[in-house]
Parts: structure tokens; sequence; C-alpha cells
């Protein structure tokens, strides 16, 4: 970005200042919104790092990438590295999208396929997804933004009934998520009269939902079989005795990142 | 952040070996022209800060794929930019006006100053939007991202005489409409 601009084409100074007043005024990212674009840039450049340990220059091979992972040799590794490459940008990408906004969707999906594989750091990891979800919808709300507050809302339903769902297999996690849920319906009733009127309808479903939530929670009981898995019976019909568990349930779905490189 | 050609490209060479540092200078020296550019083109604050990043990112996953041969790195990261803001505006089925949805303090001014330096940022954003949208893309990319000519060229997809042609013709312009001259001697 040399200055080689001529004098015949250069404006004139007054013109200049004022071009130049304009664009720091107008044009120019704050000091916080520099820190946010660099830290999530920085984040994908160390990710997609930490992925490939070199890229491929453009004239000669890099050591790294002749390495072979596994078995079956450098094509694949090269394959694998560029798609690792490909996901960690992309992951980091959509970190920006706002709720509402053209990669929110995506965003959702890479966080999913993001989560960890253990499933007690997993079911830590949902409730944090729930909380940055009605974030989400707060401050969407706080700006008059209905579209954002329903998409915010859509996802936070989504992963209500997901966790609903995985339910009844850690007490621990049943009477945190019970706990989650009741504070998160006290922020949505909250919400009740902040919200666009065009979002009232989605924030009122949102309740309804959280509600049968944590209903069907509670009424797994306090003296959920842990035992259960796939194959049990549900819960409510299982006529076992206490067992009180050992461990996280090992049957839980593996971390779709594992097997999806993009 | 001031670095001359020879340093970026190293910095490019750098980048393309899996430096991160190297990375995160480049960063350094384009986000703010490039969120200059994306923000005078998508109006919105957090719309130019999702697509800046984006476009970072596509850089750093097209970088290995990035051979200079006589193209600038700024030209062809801006036209990244370009392409990513041409994707969005399509995407959104939206273009609004030059009416940008932010403006910083731009000093300790008393408000009396503060209101005239509104009027005149007004005045340019008006001026700005009686050009063509060549004419402002080239003054955007010239003047508001500091890109050379050949750069503006690479980013445009035009010839370097053909951005130097619209960036003469929008001076003159802007010239006339902000009441410096009347830019007759800029068109001749």
């Amino acid at each position: 970005m040399i200055d080689d601009r001529p004098t015949d084409d250069r404006p004139t100074d007054e013109l200049a200042r004022r071009l130049e007043a304009y664009a720091h005024a107008r044009l120019s990212p704050d000091a916080a919104t520099s820190a946010r674009m660099r830290s999530r840039v920085m984040h994908a450049v160390h990710r997609a790092d930490a992925l490939t340990p070199s890229v491929v220059p453009p004239t000669t091979p890099s050591p790294a990438i002749v390495v072979p992972i596994g078995a079956r040799g450098p094509r694949l590794a090269l394959a694998l590295l560029a798609a690792a490459l490909m996901f960690a940008a992309f992951a980091v990408a959509t970190v920006a999208a706002r709720p509402g906004g053209p990669l929110y969707e995506a965003r959702l999906a890479v966080e999913e396929a993001l989560l960890p594989a253990d499933p007690s750091a997993r079911a830590a990891a949902d409730l944090a997804r729930l909380e940055a979800r009605l974030d989400e919808a707060r401050a969407a709300a706080s700006g008059g933004d209905a579209g954002a507050v329903l998409a915010a809302l859509e996802a936070f339903q989504e992963l209500v009934d997901e966790s609903a769902s995985a339910a009844g297999q850690s007490v621990e996690h049943d009477a945190a998520l019970e706990d989650a849920l009741d504070h998160h319906l006290d922020v949505l009733n909250g919400l009740l009269s902040q919200v666009p009127d065009a979002a009232l309808p989605g924030l009122e479903r949102a309740i309804e939902r959280s509600d049968r939530a944590v209903e069907r929670i509670h009424e797994r009981g306090p003296d959920p079989d842990p035992g259960r898995g796939p194959d049990n019976e549900p819960p409510g019909q299982s006529n076992k005795p206490d067992h009180v568990p050992e461990g996280p349930p090992t049957d839980l779905p593996v971390d779709p990142s594992e097997d999806n490189g993009g | 952040m001031t670095l001359d050609d020879a340093a970026i490209e190293r910095l490019v060479h750098e980048a393309q070996a899996g430096d991160p540092w190297a990375f995160s200078r480049l960063f350094d020296h384009y986000n703010e022209p490039i969120y200059r550019f994306i923000v005078s083109r998508v109006h919105r604050p957090t719309d130019a800060e999702d697509l800046t990043q984006l476009v970072f990112v596509k850089a750093l996953e097209a970088l290995p794929r990035y051979e200079s041969r006589g193209v600038p790195f700024g030209g062809w990261l801006f036209r990244l930019a370009r392409n990513a803001v041409i994707d969005f505006v399509r995407t959104r089925h939206q273009h609004t006006g030059l009416d940008v949805a932010t403006s910083h303090p731009t000093s300790d001014a008393p408000p009396d100053d503060q209101a005239i330096d509104h009027q005149m940022f007004d005045a340019v954003a008006a001026a700005l939007a009686d050009l063509t949208d060549e004419q402002r893309e080239a003054i955007e990319l010239r003047f508001f991202a500091g890109l050379s000519a050949r750069e503006a060229a690479e980013a445009m997809g035009k010839q370097e005489g053909t951005v130097r042609g619209l960036q003469f013709r929008a001076i003159a312009a802007l010239r006339r409409r902000l009441g410096l001259g009347d830019g007759t001697d800029d068109d001749a």
C-alpha cells in the first residue's frame, strides 16, 4: 500500500483532509471492534496452525506436509489437512454471525460439531449454549430486533428439547438442567415486556416448551435409573433397585467433529 | 502500521509456511482498510465486522494458493473483500444509501466543532453518493482503504489506467459538489 498516487489524480489537500476525516470518523472500526476481529481471526489462525503444522507454501513443499498421517500416505494427509484448515476457518468465521444473520445457522452447526465428546463436558457445554442463546435473545430484545430474538429463541428451544430428551442419565446433570431451565424461565418471562411485538409468539412458545421440559425432567423423579441405556426400559417403567452411578454414561454420541472434517 | 511491498511479500511467504505471527502482522496491516472498504459498502458496522473477519478467514484458507506473479497481495485481499461484499449484498437483497450507521467521536472538541464536523461528514457522504458506483469504489479503495492504483485495479478487476481515470473524474466531481473548486481543471 505504497502511496504511488501521482499529483494529477491526487485530490486537493482540503479534499484529501475531508475524505480522511470522514473515513476516520465514519468508516474506521473502533478499538473494541478491532480487538474482537483480531481475536477471532487469530483464533482461526492458531486453530489452523494447531491442526496443520505447516501450510503448503507456493513453491517448495513443506516437510511437515509430507509426513504421512496414519498408514495411508501423504495424499490422505494433505486432504485431511486441507479439510481441517477449511473447517477451522469456517468455524471461526461463523462465530461472528448474529442471530437471524446469514451465518447464524452455520454458526450453530459449527458449535454443535465442536461439542466435547466427554459426556459430562458435553452436558456442561449444552448448558453454556442454552445460556448463550438466552443472552443473544436478551441482546436482540434490547436492540429491538424481532428477527434476531426469534432466531435466538428458536435455537434455544431446540437446545431445550435436546437437553430434556437427554435427561435421566445423570442425577447431577438433571438437577443442574432443571435449575438452569428454572432460571431461564424467569429470564424469558422478564423478556415478555421487552421484546418487539413480532417476537412475542416466539417468546411464548419458548416459555411453554421450557415449562414442559422442566415438567418432563421433574417427572423422571429424584430417583432415576442411571443404569438405563438406550436398549433398556424407558424411565418410569423400571423396577430395578437403586443404583449409584460410578461415572458418566459411555453410550452418548461421539463428538461429530471427530469424523467430520468440514 | 506501515509495511513496504517487500515486507508484505516476506510476511505472505512466512504465513504461507504456517507462521501465525506473520499472518497476524498482515491482519494488523490490512484489517482497518478492509473494514473501511466493507463498511462503506454494506453500511452496518456489525455486518462489516462479520465480513471483515470472513475475508481474513477466507484469506487464511486461500493463502496456500496465492502466488504473487505480479498480483499485489493487497489487491488479492481486497478482491476477496469485494467478492464477499457482492455475495453478501446479493444474499441480503438490500443495498441502502450511503448513510453509515456509525460515527465515532473524533476528538474532545467542543460540541460546536463536532456539529461542524458532523455537517461536513454528511456533505462528504452526500457527495460520494452522487458518484457513479465505479467512481465511488475507486475512491473507497484508493483513499479510504489506502490502496495503490495497481492494487485497486487488481481488486476491481480493471486496468490500472481505468482506475486512475475513474479516480480522476471522481475527484473532480467531489470538488465541485463540496465547493472546493469547480473541478474543471481536473476534468481536462
